[in-house]
């Protein structure tokens, strides 16, 4: 996913991308496994494994790259913005039971209008 | 609410549409027939052919409709309609933008086309409204629809108010607003169709047998009959288990876009604001730091807002709290500055091409529509106030100055429906604009 990594709400919505689940952590995580994980993470990255490509969230998966992982380390170091980010966190599999809007009958063409 | 000049009795439709014409053609058929059968060989096939294809082309149309050809079929129904040949020039945009939906290579040439018209017709609103559907900007395209509706009935516009009527119910359907869609049933403009029926049911499922009558006098038989198979599945029972934690109730709200899932998330938040400062700033003082906790619960509430604004769900006043009255108050604010930028216009004569000069009106009515549609009919009336004065001056000024008669009585037209909603004193000079008719079409300025 390409930000501005000092940016602290790169995106419209501040639940739409978390730190944690950048690092693949919970909230509970200890400041010593915030940067273990984001250390093995940047390790992955950079001999380029495809398992350290991508995370999960509950929209889906975005795609990692290493200035993500920075930016989550930096985010998760200070108290005040890793509090914040706490209060927006869910579990990556929160949505699994929520069925995604199914796609509706093509209308418009059966109706005769094309796009 | 008075009679609309431009509204149509039953009996006069019936008499113009159906027995006029048929009588008329009848008769002169009756005279070509007579004088081609004397005089020449093969004389009656060729009257048939001008008879059904010229005379009376209601015939040709009902085979074309039933067989799909719905397109030529209306064309065929303009062109027996003398009184449109005064307007002849606006079909083409129309019947033009319905090839380039096909043929997107042409949509430059059409948009281009639209652009350099000073004065803008039935058939050009529609064209637009097509276009800017195909360009990406659904909500625009929404509005000038919806204007197609408002264009006065004495210009015989018989297939767009048909067409447009319809693409504003699949949008409507396409959007999952199956409420919106039914509403245009009921919208005084709006030529409700069997096919519209039918995309209803479609959408709704569960329908009994009668769709199949439906379905066989809707036309175009091969393309409809799968919507008679989604129109004749049960209808989805399960209810969605709402979460219980409030950034999971976001997610469901982001990822459903159901009204039902917004106010949800709404509500979830509302319980959990009151403890969310202190909440953070305990987790603070664990985590070692200093100084003032972050302001989530800003945060909290303009992705609330955001949340509401993006889907438009009406919140009532006892269940949006400060997030409704953030979002009512954002959208006053656009609403004031959008309405204030066309009065500045008006007033200073500063003029866009009159494609931009009818995206803009619609965009200060949209605002106004907004406003209404989260905030529930108690504010119809104070948010028409904010947008009454610039709608109705610019669309004076498009009337008298840009001599766009047509265009300005279908503003005239929309804006008098808003005006009487929201039961704005405004009404009475709309209604006097509207009398004032949408002129012959020609362009014309009176100072």
């Amino acid at each position: 996913m390409a930000h501005d990594s000092g940016s602290a709400t790169p995106m419209s919505a501040p639940y739409e991308r978390n730190p944690f689940h950048v690092l693949e952590l919970t909230p509970e995580a200890s400041a010593v496994e915030v940067e273990r994980a984001g250390q093995k993470l940047l390790a992955m990255l950079g001999v380029g494994l495809e398992a350290a490509a991508g995370y999960a969230h509950p929209g889906g998966r975005a795609q990692r790259e290493e200035a993500d992982v920075r930016w989550a380390m930096a985010e998760l170091r200070d108290p005040a913005r890793r509090a914040r980010w706490e209060v927006w966190w869910a579990p990556a599999d929160a949505l699994e039971g929520v069925p995604a809007p199914a796609p509706g009958p093509d209308l418009f063409r059966w109706l005769g209008w094309r796009r | 609410m008075k009679r609309d000049p431009s509204d149509e009795w039953l009996l006069h439709r019936w008499l113009n549409d159906l027995v006029l014409w048929g009588l008329l053609g009848w008769l002169v058929g009756l005279l070509v027939v007579l004088l081609l059968t004397v005089f020449l060989p093969w004389g009656t096939p060729l009257w048939l052919a001008l008879w059904v294809g010229v005379v009376w082309p209601g015939a040709a149309e009902a085979v074309l409709v039933g067989i799909g050809a719905w397109k030529v079929a209306a064309f065929l129904g303009w062109m027996g309609n003398l009184r449109w040949y005064r307007h002849r020039g606006s079909v083409w945009p129309a019947l033009a933008a319905l090839e380039a939906v096909r043929r997107p290579a042409l949509w430059e040439e059409v948009d281009q086309a639209v652009r350099d018209r000073r004065v803008l017709g039935p058939g050009h609103l529609f064209a637009m409204a097509l276009q800017a559907w195909h360009a990406g900007r659904p909500v625009e395209a929404r509005d000038l629809m919806h204007l197609v509706l408002y264009v006065d009935t004495s210009l015989q516009t018989r297939p767009l108010p048909r067409w447009a009527t319809e693409w504003l119910v699949c949008e409507a359907l396409e959007r999952g607003d199956v409420g919106a869609a039914e509403g245009w049933r009921r919208h005084p403009r709006a030529a409700w169709s069997l096919r519209c029926s039918l995309a209803v049911a479609a959408v709704q499922g569960g329908a009994g047998p009668g769709v199949w009558g439906m379905w066989a006098f809707a036309g175009a038989w091969w393309r409809t009959r799968s919507l008679v198979e989604q129109a004749r599945r049960p209808r989805p029972t399960e209810p969605v288990p709402w979460p219980s934690s409030p950034v999971v109730a976001l997610w469901v709200a982001e990822r459903t876009g159901a009204p039902d899932a917004v106010r949800h998330a709404v509500a979830t938040w509302q319980e959990h604001l009151p403890a969310l400062r202190p909440r953070v700033a305990a987790r603070l003082a664990e985590l070692g730091g200093v100084g003032v906790a972050p302001s989530v619960r800003e945060e909290v509430e303009q992705a609330l807002a955001d949340l509401v604004q993006r889907h438009r769900v009406a919140l009532g006043a006892d269940e949006g709290g400060l997030v409704r009255a953030r979002v009512l108050g954002d959208l006053r604010d656009a609403a004031r500055a959008l309405a204030d930028e066309l009065q500045r216009r008006s007033d200073e004569r500063d003029p866009l091409p009159m494609a931009d000069e009818v995206v803009a009106w619609c965009r200060v009515l949209r605002a106004y529509d907004d406003i209404v549609c989260i905030g529930g009919e108690v504010q119809r009336s104070q948010a028409y106030g904010i947008v009454h004065s610039a709608l109705n001056n610019h669309a004076v000024w498009l009337h008298n100055r840009r001599g766009n008669q047509i265009v300005a009585n279908a503003l005239y037209r929309r804006a008098w429906h808003a005006a009487v909603q929201a039961d704005h004193p405004g009404q009475e000079l709309l209604y006097s604009n509207v009398d004032c008719g949408p002129g012959d079409g020609s362009p014309r300025r009176y100072f």
